[in-house]
């Protein structure tokens, strides 16, 4: 870098005074012997005058009217729309509070709905197999008497083969009739997860719907605002290309 | 807006702001009496349009009404406020830019009269024996956006290195450079249009 360029640099440092003794002493000896250099350092002085010279300006006059006016709104907003304003977990606790309301209440109708009355088909059929697996009526029956109890009961094998096979007839329906509970319980609790997660969908579609009608209420209200403070021109955020648009 | 307070006037802006958050809507008021010209000229001259000069002077304004109390007292009041409105301006900037992008091409030459003029400023006023303006207006608008920032915080609302490296957050050193090739850009752009005058 050559002299000139250093000091066409330095301009505006020279001019804050912001240069070492020695880089100051080099510069001025370098501008007695330079015009052009004289000449650059003129134009940085200037060129910062005109920078402190430009006009101050200050905004329209209705300035305070309309920020107090957006203030009223945003205030207003706060208020009208505090489901909006509120965090997120605070505005779905009360959907999540309906929907656990409708679960319970599902629960109870289903519930309801299974239980079997005396007159219901397998109530019927479910009462005749409990009463022919009691003791008094195998003990009647010879048929129904335990089958392991005519089996010799010989040697550790045969523990064991009586262990894992069912004890009479009356074990096994009670078997069957057990397996018939859980899936019947699992189904209940099917339905109960189907109920929920509808009702979830139909609370959230809910919410959804209340916070864009929230969204457009505020939209004309700002509107409204627009039109009540004379403003020719919209607030930011709604800018038409075309200023005959009207609203 | 409150009378006159000559006691709550005299407060710092910090004690203001603190006011504010205490509740005090006139304390607020004196922050807008303040600040609302500065915020004007820099946002002004930065964008180079009244219009939406008021307009992110008004959502800067209305950023600290809504977040008064995200102000915490370890920096001044003042490189927060330049902060949000510094911020919206270059925000401002990227959206015009995408507007134009978007409008140019749909635009014909029927639409351009429904275009709303900037009437607020009356930029032919001179500056300089030669050069009014308009004329220095058109070359801060041709700073790129780092330069122009730093050269208006500095040179035109008078603010200091520290306070204008804290509100752009850059380290100081890196404002110095960037003030001085701002200025160095400015001035030879004005040199250019002197010769062109000539």
């Amino acid at each position: 870098m050559n002299s000139c360029d250093r000091i066409t640099r330095n301009a505006h440092r020279y001019l804050d005074g912001t240069l070492s003794p020695r880089e100051k002493q080099e510069m001025d000896a370098h501008l007695q012997n330079c015009p052009r250099c004289a000449e650059s350092l003129a134009w940085a002085r200037r060129s910062r005058q005109m920078l402190h010279a430009l006009p101050r300006h200050t905004p329209s006059s209705n300035f305070d009217v309309v920020l107090h006016a957006r203030m009223r709104q945003t205030a207003y907003e706060r208020r009208s729309l505090w489901p909006l304003t509120m965090p997120d977990w605070l505005w779905q606790a009360p959907a999540y509070g309906a929907a656990a309301l409708i679960l319970i209440g599902a629960g109870i109708f289903i519930d309801r709905q299974f239980e079997l009355g005396p007159n219901h088909p397998v109530a019927a059929q479910m009462a005749v197999v409990e009463e022919s697996s009691t003791p008094a009526r195998a003990a009647a029956d010879p048929t129904m008497a335990p089958a392991v109890s005519k089996a010799p009961a010989a040697g550790i094998a045969g523990e064991r083969l009586a262990a894992s096979m069912p004890a009479s007839p009356a074990a096994e329906v009670e078997d069957l009739a057990s397996t018939r509970r859980d899936y019947t319980q699992a189904h209940k609790r099917y339905v109960m997860q189907k109920f929920s997660m509808q009702s979830l969908i139909r609370e959230n579609r809910k919410a959804v719907g209340n916070r864009q009608a929230a969204l457009e209420q505020l939209a004309f209200d700002t509107m409204q605002v627009r039109e009540t403070t004379g403003r020719s021109r919209n607030l930011p955020g709604i800018r038409p290309v075309n200023a005959s648009v009207q609203f | 807006m409150n009378k006159e307070n000559p006691k709550l006037s005299q407060h710092s802006d910090e004690e203001l702001i603190k006011r504010f958050q205490e509740g005090d809507l006139y304390a607020f008021d004196l922050i807008v009496h303040r600040y609302k010209d500065a915020l004007f000229n820099f946002t002004y001259r930065y964008l180079g349009n009244s219009q939406e000069a008021e307009d992110v002077v008004q959502e800067t304004f209305l950023r600290i009404f809504r977040n008064r109390f995200a102000y915490r007292q370890i920096a001044k009041f003042s490189t927060w406020i330049y902060t949000i409105a510094g911020n919206l301006a270059k925000t401002e900037l990227r959206k015009r830019k995408r507007r134009r992008q978007v409008y140019t091409s749909d635009m014909g030459f029927d639409d351009k009269e429904f275009e709303i003029e900037d009437t607020h400023a009356d930029t032919e006023r001179e500056v300089d024996s030669m050069l009014t303006e308009k004329h220095i207006q058109e070359a801060i608008d041709k700073l790129p956006e780092r330069f122009r920032k730093v050269i208006l915080l500095v040179d035109v609302q008078e603010l200091s290195y520290e306070e204008v490296s804290k509100i752009m957050r850059v380290p100081l050193g890196t404002v110095k450079s960037r003030v001085n090739r701002a200025r160095l850009k400015l001035q030879g752009m004005l040199q250019e249009l002197f010769d062109a005058q000539r």
